[in-house]
């Protein structure tokens, strides 16, 4: 446990070298929450409810979507693509340390480090122009904070099954863009999926994404009841289980083709 | 009139100093402290036509930020450089016609094309007449071979070929002078010949003035007959390689072999190895000959065998190297 | 005259061989080309669900709204393949990669924007012009001769509007030697300033982007005057000229900014 503390502090130290980075990574996630709040604004103008959910609620969602986001990072995408382009995955492997285990402990180390420098600015700005952004209850609280953990871990474990699929694809760049904007879509991180057409909501709920973002962010503004909340979590760790599984199945095959090929 | 002449040249850069530790990195993103560097410190040098210069001196003595002085790409902090003269920092478009250019460890060539493309490029870019361009190329082609890469994509050629491309590339307008900053790094004994054979023929040839730094001390004994040598922005020496070694380190050194084993002091000599039957003498020139060394050596026991030695270049160099830090 | 044709003949080469090297990756340029129509799609998708939900944003309707993006996107698409190497140019100009302009006889700021264009741009640029077309017949774009001038007015301003944004952020590294990954964040703000109508933000934000950085000239406002909508400024005519006046003025600045930086460059690294 010591090592891992150890690498995430490390983590700690290299995330806050870059600090015109910081600031304008920053700025930009409260920007991104401003115009997608004054969007929400705008197109409700007259309307008092759409789809069970107020214009308020939809600033609420916005801002906790902005809020999460800025502590979903998931450094575990860079580091398995560098450690394929370099070469270095076959030395990690040989590591006296599980390598996805080293990568999690970075991530909690990005995790506390992005609470301070992302998150906390975010909160304040979004305080200063939208106001509080008040859970719909107590009770939808308590539930959204494991449902939170569970999206964070779906992400996480999502992230890493994607770049290590990503790998055997030529170029990354492209690919890693296609998923940030499918996730972005298909999450509801950035408008919920109960705006889609009927279709399309059918087909993206048979999908991990919206249980990233949508299902903590429903709980959150009261979208769904405490039963229904209850269910989304249950959901949410079946999600989390099938994806831990592929993870190491396809971190056993990597392995495999590490030791044969030699890197 | 010299083609190259710089008169008390400066650079100084700034840097940002960074701390160590966790704390370091909290305090650096508040601020961050800035420190000046003199890179070159007051240097005056000039260069005459058809001149090849040794421009040498240990890792980060100012040599790469006079050269890129020179060719304009780094503006002086104070002084002068007047290349046929003309200041490159005035009139950069007009002196950079007449330099070639070539940095070892960074290919100005386009990484992605055939070798070939570069120097069509190259060639409208210095607006260079078919026929100059044909000659020029003829002759890169005698001397580099260049006709058997010419088709390669540059990042698919090696080291050795991709510097004999570069050299090229810098030839292609005929320039008066050329700066080679490291040509012969990191390349294979055969590769160097071509590169040295290289200088020496445009030199030759062309009245080409070289200047180039090198960390190869084979370079400036086959090529330069005069060097410059740069020490934390300083020159501390500059002349003809023997007037150097006369001047600080003017020694010889004389072995001797005696038919058994002997220690045979001497009043102008210095014993510094002995081994054996072998001694080893260091003596000045200026104050005994090897003659009458060994004449009065050979006065006191019989020699075998006798061997005579001059200062060893890289003695000289490192000599004059540890002078000025 | 003479020096013209020579810029144009080298800018020409350049151009074939940014070409031509970039056929040397194509795996690269295929990813991008799935990968770029994609971001817009979903930009798009987001503003068309929402739309149809509650019919109008500040009083834009779907159709007006496609238009708008669609005017977006192409200025984009061109300033991706003329200005995106200014994205980088922290890097370079930290690592000393900038050598390569200062020994050619020629002028720098030209090398360095024409000497290697981005022809990854295309696949920007595709997206941009299907964009662009389905806008204007959704809107039924009248193309008069005058209209025509004045999109082309509005559509060159705003590809140097962005191009001079971002080589002044660029070069700001000259002086910083630290690079500054401001680009993502600068192509975020006219984005948002442009992608939605500016009049649903607050007066204040309304007045920071129209008259301090004036990115929503990009084409909200030649848009409000194409399609008669209102917003802070209310001008008859003559939206496009402002545009394209303020991208070359913005333009003409950066060129200045990028000569005074490379007094300051230090070609480090080797």
């Amino acid at each position: 446990m010591k090592t891992y503390l150890y690498i995430a502090k490390l983590r700690m130290q290299t995330m806050l070298a870059y600090r015109m980075e910081v600031l304008t990574y920053t700025i930009m996630q409260a920007l991104i929450m401003l115009s997608v709040g004054f969007f929400w604004k705008a197109a409700y103008g007259g309307t008092q409810v759409a789809h069970g959910v107020t214009g308020n609620s939809m600033i609420t969602y916005t801002v906790i979507s902005a809020i999460m986001g800025s502590m979903y990072y998931m450094g575990v995408e860079d580091r398995i693509s560098d450690a394929v382009k370099t070469g270095s995955i076959a030395t990690d492997m040989i590591k006296p340390v599980n390598l996805f285990g080293m990568y999690l402990a970075e991530d909690m180390g990005n995790l506390v480090i992005c609470f301070f420098r992302s998150t906390l600015p975010i909160f304040i700005v979004a305080l200063a122009i939208f106001g509080l952004p008040v859970p719909a209850s107590p009770q939808h609280f308590l539930l959204f904070i494991p449902s939170f953990a569970l999206g964070y871990g779906i992400n996480w474990t999502f992230s890493a099954l994607f770049a290590m699929i990503a790998f055997t694809a030529i170029d990354l760049g492209p690919a890693f863009s296609v998923k940030y904007h499918f996730v972005n879509m298909l999450s509801g991180a950035m408008i919920p999926i109960w705006f889609f057409p009927a279709w399309l909501r059918t087909a993206v709920n048979c999908l991990p994404f919206v249980y990233m973002f949508q299902t903590p962010l429903g709980i959150y503004i009261g979208k769904y009841d405490i039963s229904e909340s209850i269910r989304a979590l249950g959901i949410q760790a079946i999600w989390l289980a099938v994806l831990t599984v592929m993870v190491i199945i396809a971190q056993k095959r990597i392995e495999k083709r590490v030791l044969v090929q030699g890197g | 009139m010299p083609v190259i002449e710089v008169n008390h040249l400066v650079k100084q850069f700034k840097t940002v100093k960074k701390e160590k530790g966790l704390k370091g990195a909290v305090k650096g993103l508040f601020k961050a402290e800035k420190k000046i560097v003199t890179a070159v410190n007051d240097i005056s040098f000039s260069i005459e036509k058809g001149e090849i210069v040794g421009y040498i001196g240990p890792n980060g003595a100012g040599k790469s930020t006079t050269v890129k002085m020179m060719s304009g790409i780094l503006s002086p902090t104070s002084g002068e450089i007047l290349i046929n003269g003309i200041s490159p920092e005035k009139d950069r478009k007009s002196v950079v016609k007449q330099l070639g250019v070539v940095f070892g460890q960074r290919t100005q060539l386009y990484w992605d094309l055939r070798l070939g493309e570069s120097f069509e490029l190259l060639r409208r870019i210095y607006n260079v007449d078919d026929d100059t361009f044909n000659r020029n190329m003829k002759m890169m082609d005698d001397i580099l071979n260049i006709s058997s890469i010419i088709d390669t994509p540059v990042r698919q050629l090696s080291l050795g070929q991709r510097m004999r491309g570069d050299l090229a590339a810098a030839m292609l307008h005929s320039p008066d002078v050329l700066f080679l900053d490291e040509p012969t790094i990191g390349l294979d004994v055969d590769a160097k010949h071509a590169i040295r054979r290289f200088i020496k023929e445009i030199n030759a040839e062309r009245q080409t003035t070289v200047i180039l730094t090198t960390h190869d001390l084979g370079d400036i004994q086959e090529l330069c007959k005069r060097i410059i040598i740069i020490n934390n922005g300083v020159i501390v020496e500059d002349g003809s390689l023997d007037d150097i070694a006369e001047r600080i380190a003017p020694y010889r050194q004389l072995i001797v072999e005696f038919y058994s084993e002997h220690e045979i002091p001497h009043p102008k000599a210095e014993i510094i190895k002995s081994e054996g039957a072998q001694t080893v003498y260091r003596f000045r020139k200026d104050e005994i000959t090897a003659a009458e060394l060994m004449s009065d050596i050979g006065k006191q026991a019989k020699i075998k065998d006798i061997r005579l030695e001059e200062a060893n270049i890289d003695d000289i160099i490192r000599i004059a190297y540890n002078s000025n830090s | 005259m003479k020096s013209l044709r020579h810029y144009l003949s080298v800018a020409l080469l350049s151009a074939r061989l940014s070409v031509q090297s970039c056929f040397e990756y194509p795996a690269a340029f295929i990813g991008w080309l799935i990968s770029n129509p994609i971001q817009f799609l979903v930009a798009f998708a987001t503003i068309r669900f929402v739309v149809m939900e509650f019919n109008d944003l500040a009083g834009w309707d779907y159709k007006q709204l496609a238009f708008l993006y669609g005017v977006s996107i192409l200025s984009h698409g061109l300033s991706v393949i003329f200005f995106s190497k200014t994205w980088w140019m922290g890097y370079q100009i930290i690592h000393g990669e900038l050598d390569r302009l200062r020994l050619r006889p020629m002028n720098t700021l030209f090398q360095f924007l024409l000497g290697e264009l981005n022809i990854f741009g295309i696949t920007d640029l595709i997206p941009g012009i299907i964009l662009f077309i389905y806008g204007c017949c959704a809107v039924d774009f009248r193309w008069t001769l005058y209209n025509t001038f004045c999109m082309i007015c509005t559509v060159i301003g705003a590809t140097f509007l962005r191009g001079g944004i971002y080589l002044i952020l660029g070069s700001l590294t000259f002086w910083s030697k630290s690079p500054m990954h401001i680009s993502g964040f600068m192509q975020e703000i006219f984005n948002r300033t442009n992608m939605y109508p500016l009049t649903m933000y607050p007066r204040v934000v309304q007045i920071i982007f129209t008259f301090v950085l004036p990115v929503s000239w990009v084409c909200f406002y030649p848009a409000t005057e194409f399609l008669g909508k209102d917003s802070m400024i209310t001008l008859p005519y003559g939206m496009p000229f402002i545009t394209l006046a303020i991208g070359i003025l913005l333009f003409a600045i950066s060129c200045r900014v990028f000569r005074a930086g490379f007094t300051q460059y230090e070609s480090a690294g080797s």
